[in-house]
């Protein structure tokens, strides 16, 4: 694929948020980004947000961020699902030569919502959701399928992250070079959860495109959406096999995804790793994820 | 940008309450139709776009239950959603991912199960300090913007309800349309329960339970698998201010679908849309909202609408058939609504809209309106 430079990023911490809405956040990251870029909002051809209705309270939430991602009389896309997945659409879209700069914005505000409530209305209402499912439980779940340690619940976190992506830059910037995501089987019944198909599958997908035979050797280190402790090691052991687990455990940073809002998360992985890769060279994996025991799996390769 | 065609597109029977299946098996039953229309398996499908609003089931991340209907198990499943126009955004997205060169055949399925939830509660969930208290619903919010262009157009109780009149008869040739109203007329619409004045109930959509689906596939395998594709020729989209209070006038400009027609037209070489355009499938919730696109589309000039349906031109057999299915007044499952006008504005250039087809299509128009003024359009053409 024709490489996507990425010109700008942004974010918030991730702290509880009581004192301000969620616009005022969402424009935080987003000034943040534009800035970082060089940019103004009049440079912006189109916008893909990422958020979920649910966690906002709010039917069509990014109809609560229109003006802040400069919408207004403009083009937007809103994916539900994480915002690394909305990266991943931001890009094919200047692929399809329909924009040449694209904003692509991620949210949540947790703290307004009742996280067991709400994820339990993730699962499927005729088997598994009258079970009093819910994202702990069914990582609880996974985690002694792996004989590892009940997870602690995420830390309430309130944010956004941007980045802004075009198909031209005039200066080098770290570009996204590869990109994959897919959906695993919904009934945790039917699933392997020792392992991850759909992340398999994403990584196929990235690697292909970005023409990588040996992702062990190829890439140089990885940032991954961990919200959940015993997920780093499972996460890495699908990406990279479970004997060069400990070693490629290793490659992966040192800050943990545990603590940034879901749907924020991806994105905010796919930024580590853009802020790394202007220190240093090298091919970097950003991956998120989202649902049930990272049902959702979008995987990311930057190059810079 | 890759060129890009609807090869096939699968609806379910939309009607009030699809109480024999659940959101899996709807979404299963137009992506099976779709799969036929096209002549393809679902192993040939590269990637997946879902339109549906959640909230109006009370679900979070239905894609996740309802993905696998799509055969979006290990696939790429996109979910998009952006209120009323989700299933034309779908579409707009499942085109450019196709157009990327990514993948070669992208699925889009929108659907909306509406018996199973509460949509006016779901609809109420607006911004929680201005909205909430005075423009929660469509029709509230839909009586006041209606009232302004009345009052500015001068357009008539009698012009609107022939509008109403227009999508229910046209929805009596169209198997797959919620409403059936064959003996639909302008006084059962005068005479039908005042909602909000001046909308009376048969102003109005309805709620239903329904699935639609259109697949894509990009230049070399729609040759090759469609014998008559619809290409894409403009998707564009314009979204505008999220307070009502800050849409002056939205019927009267209803700016959105001005300025992305304006673009969409400029992309096809459309000067004279009313002459050039052969079919248009756009998204009208209420009767007095297609007035006010017409003016908008450019299909007259503004103060003309209510003359353009007088003199039938946007009758079955007028000189731009508008809604030939019956449109959002009589079918409305509102993550599908956006897809079934992409869906029926194809099938009308591939020659495929059965008993309504319009003859001789070679260009189509689809529009998509969401939250309060959000709008796509996106053109569809048999060359």
């Amino acid at each position: 694929m024709q490489p996507i430079n990425i010109l700008g990023v942004g974010r918030t911490d991730y702290n509880p948020k009581p004192d301000i809405s969620i616009p005022e956040m969402v424009h935080r990251a987003v000034q943040a980004a534009l800035a970082d870029a060089g940019l103004t909002m009049k440079d912006v051809d189109a916008r893909v947000t990422a958020s979920a209705d649910l966690w906002d309270g709010l039917t069509a939430s990014n109809v609560a961020i229109t003006e802040v991602v400069g919408a207004v009389m403009q083009p937007e896309a809103r994916v539900a699902g994480d915002g690394l997945l909305a990266a991943c659409h931001g890009a094919m879209s200047i692929l399809a030569g329909a924009y040449n700069v694209v904003l692509v914005v991620a949210h949540c505000k947790s703290s307004m919502g009742d996280s067991d409530g709400i994820t339990n209305w993730t699962f499927d209402p005729i088997f598994q959701q009258p079970l009093g499912l819910n994202d702990v439980a069914a990582s609880a779940l996974q985690a002694s399928t792996l004989s590892l340690a009940p997870p602690l619940p995420c830390p309430i976190a309130d944010g956004a992250a941007a980045i802004i992506l075009s198909h031209a830059s005039p200066l080098p910037t770290p570009h996204l070079i590869g990109m994959g995501w897919a959906l695993d089987e919904h009934y945790l019944g039917d699933r392997d959860l020792t392992d991850s198909p759909a992340l398999r599958e994403a990584a196929r997908r990235a690697y292909t495109l970005a023409d990588i035979d040996d992702p062990k050797r190829d890439i140089t280190f990885v940032e991954l959406s961990d919200q959940f402790d015993y997920q780093r090691k499972l996460w890495a052991s699908v990406l990279f096999g479970k004997t060069s687990e400990v070693a490629h455990t290793a490659k992966t940073s040192e800050v943990s995804a545990r603590g940034v809002p879901p749907f924020v998360a991806g994105l905010d992985r796919l930024i580590e790793v853009v802020l790394r890769l202007r220190k240093e060279s090298g091919t970097a994996l950003a991956h998120g994820c989202w649902g049930p025991c990272g049902q959702g799996q979008a995987v990311v390769v930057v190059r810079q | 940008m890759k060129r890009v065609a609807v090869i096939g597109t699968g609806q379910t029977k939309h009607t009030k309450a699809r109480d024999d299946v659940s959101q899996t098996e709807l979404v299963r039953e137009a992506t099976t139709r779709a799969l036929a229309d096209a002549g393809i398996t679902i192993h040939e499908v590269d990637a997946i776009v879902l339109s549906n609003m959640e909230l109006f089931e009370g679900r979070a991340l239905p894609e996740m239950w309802v993905g696998e209907g799509a055969g979006g198990y290990r696939k790429p499943v996109t979910k998009i959603a952006t209120g009323g126009t989700s299933g034309t955004s779908a579409c707009i997205a499942g085109y450019h991912q196709c157009a990327s060169g990514l993948f070669d055949i992208v699925l889009v399925v929108g659907w909306e199960k509406h018996s199973e939830g509460a949509t006016q509660t779901g609809m109420a969930l607006t911004d929680p300090l201005w909205d909430r208290n005075v423009a929660s619903g469509a029709v509230g919010n839909f009586a006041l913007s209606i009232s302004q262009y009345v009052a500015e157009r001068g357009v008539t109780p009698q012009q609107a309800a022939k509008i109403a009149v227009k999508a229910r008869r046209n929805a009596a040739r169209n198997p797959n349309a919620h409403l059936q109203m064959d003996g639909i007329t302008v006084e059962k619409v005068l005479e039908s329960r005042m909602l909000a004045d001046p909308v009376h109930l048969l102003d109005m959509c309805p709620q239903s339970d329904g699935a639609c689906a259109v697949i894509y596939a990009a230049e070399d395998r729609a040759k090759k698998l469609c014998p008559r594709p619809a290409w894409v020729r403009a998707a564009v989209t314009r979204h505008d201010q999220p307070y009502i209070g800050d849409l002056d006038r939205r019927l009267v400009t209803m700016r959105t679908l001005r300025d992305a027609a304006r673009e969409a037209y400029q992309r096809v070489g459309i000067s004279e849309p009313l002459k050039e355009i052969d079919v248009a499938e756009i998204y009208e919730p209420v009767s007095y909202a297609e007035l006010a696109w017409y003016e908008a589309l450019g299909f007259c000039a503004e103060g003309e609408a209510g003359r353009l349906i007088d003199d039938g031109v946007t009758e079955m057999n007028g000189e731009l058939p508008v809604n030939p299915s019956g449109g959002v007044l009589s079918t409305n499952p509102v993550g599908a609504s956006g897809v079934i006008r992409v869906a029926e504005a194809a099938a009308q250039v591939m020659g495929r809209a059965g008993d309504h087809q319009v003859a001789d299509v070679r260009l189509a128009l689809a529009t998509g309106y969401g939250v309060y003024a959000w709008s796509d359009v996106m053109i569809l053409s048999a060359g």
